[in-house]
């Protein structure tokens, strides 16, 4: 989030979010992390 | 050189142990949530950003007592965590499930929504309240708490603790209503539809809301939490105008023309990766068990953030906010409350929607 000081400068902090978000949604959509039978998606139900 | 050398693993080191922090904290939001499971409240009501923001202090003052906070200061990555978990959340955000099992709800959220939004940020700014921290406070009183918090924090650049101030705000006030509402409902005999649409539309927390409900009856848990989803649905909308109502007015220079190239460069960006995943939710390209797993995600970003937020904060700073936004915070609640029962009653008793 924002330092008090910093203009918007973040451009690459704000496109890697997007990039990261994408890049896990894909992954879950093709079926890759869904089915991961990992305990990480019974945590903060 | 030396600097050169150093950074990769800082960031690696930091990464793991804002990864192994966040697994602790899912430990505690856990055995918070089985302790409140055991007296019949089925969701954490304490809800993990405020586990995650003191156990982020806890590891701050053991870090900076080591003289290893800077080592580790790369792999601290609030606003990435933060924006990548806003760009999973969207993935819940289905306006054709909403549409369809809620238009009450959706009619009343955008009567409250809007309401209590310019509510609060009148008394915001008659209060002398920063805009950055107006606009968090309205989102999280108007949308839905913390959610809404963390997507206007992210629209409008907040800084961490205008964000971990209205956070707590949100869960401390939540608590009480949890436990308030119900009782003044069975006060005045309200019908489980009006007082579910009534909880929905007035606490800030969805575990509240449900714990709430849950409390009065079945159907009142139904309709509280659809009524719950209408308003999370209107969290991209809102972000994106205040998003566009920063770059345009607030943080305008004043001999400044505010060209399409000037908004593009500021508008943040994870807005549009938003509005792509709820289009996919929404046309069916995300279902079922993706979207419970996306959700899933998004929490875990979110407290890594919360996290990274306490491993940062100064409560001295927190401190020096003071009290006026205190003020505000509860001010508006309590026009929250009386214009969400009003709402309820016209739409869900009155209209029988």
């Amino acid at each position: 989030m924002g330092d008090p000081r910093r203009v918007r400068s973040g451009l690459s902090e704000d496109w890697l979010s997007v990039l990261v978000g994408l890049l896990v949604v894909l992954l879950v959509a093709l079926g890759g992390l869904a089915k991961v039978p990992w305990p990480l998606f019974g945590w903060f139900r | 050189m030396t600097t050169r050398r150093t950074l990769p693993v800082g960031l690696i080191i930091g990464l793991a142990l804002v990864g192994a922090l966040t697994v602790l904290v899912a430990e505690f939001d856990a055995a918070i949530g089985g302790w409140f499971g055991g007296r019949g409240v089925t969701q954490n009501p304490l809800e993990y950003p405020l586990v995650a923001v003191a156990l982020g202090l806890v590891a701050n003052a053991i870090l900076r007592g080591a003289k290893a906070h800077a080592f580790v200061r790369p792999g601290i990555r609030t606003e990435l965590f933060l924006k990548a978990g806003l760009v999973l959340m969207a993935a819940g955000l289905n306006i054709n499930v909403i549409m369809k099992d809620g238009a009450g709800g959706l009619l009343q959220a955008l009567i409250l929504v809007t309401s209590v939004f310019f509510f609060t940020w009148w008394l915001a700014t008659r209060f002398g309240v920063p805009p950055q921290l107006k606009a968090v406070m309205a989102c999280a009183i108007s949308i839905c708490g913390v959610s809404a918090a963390i997507a206007a924090a992210g629209a409008v650049l907040a800084k961490k603790k205008e964000i971990t101030y209205v956070t707590a705000l949100v869960i401390v006030t939540a608590l009480p209503l949890m436990v308030l509402l119900p009782w003044i409902a069975h006060a005045v005999g309200l019908s489980e539809t009006v007082a579910g649409a009534w909880f929905g539309g007035n606490i800030d927390t969805t575990a509240a809301v449900v714990g709430a409900g849950t409390l009065y009856g079945e159907v009142a848990q139904q309709t509280a939490s659809v009524v719950k989803m209408a308003q999370n649905a209107l969290i991209g909308v809102v972000a994106f105008l205040l998003a566009t109502y920063f770059v345009v007015r607030v943080e305008r220079k004043p001999d400044e023309r505010p060209s399409a190239g000037v908004i593009w460069q500021r508008f943040p960006k994870f807005i549009l990766g938003f509005v792509l995943v709820s289009i996919l939710a929404s046309t069916g390209v995300l279902t079922g068990n993706a979207v419970i797993v996306l959700k899933a995600l998004s929490k875990w970003a979110f407290a890594a953030a919360f996290l990274c937020i306490g491993l940062e904060l100064s409560v001295r700073e927190l401190g020096a906010m003071g009290w006026r936004p205190v003020v505000v915070y509860l001010f508006a609640t309590v026009f929250n409350t009386v214009l969400a029962l009003g709402a309820a009653w016209l739409i869900f008793g009155l209209l029988g929607m």
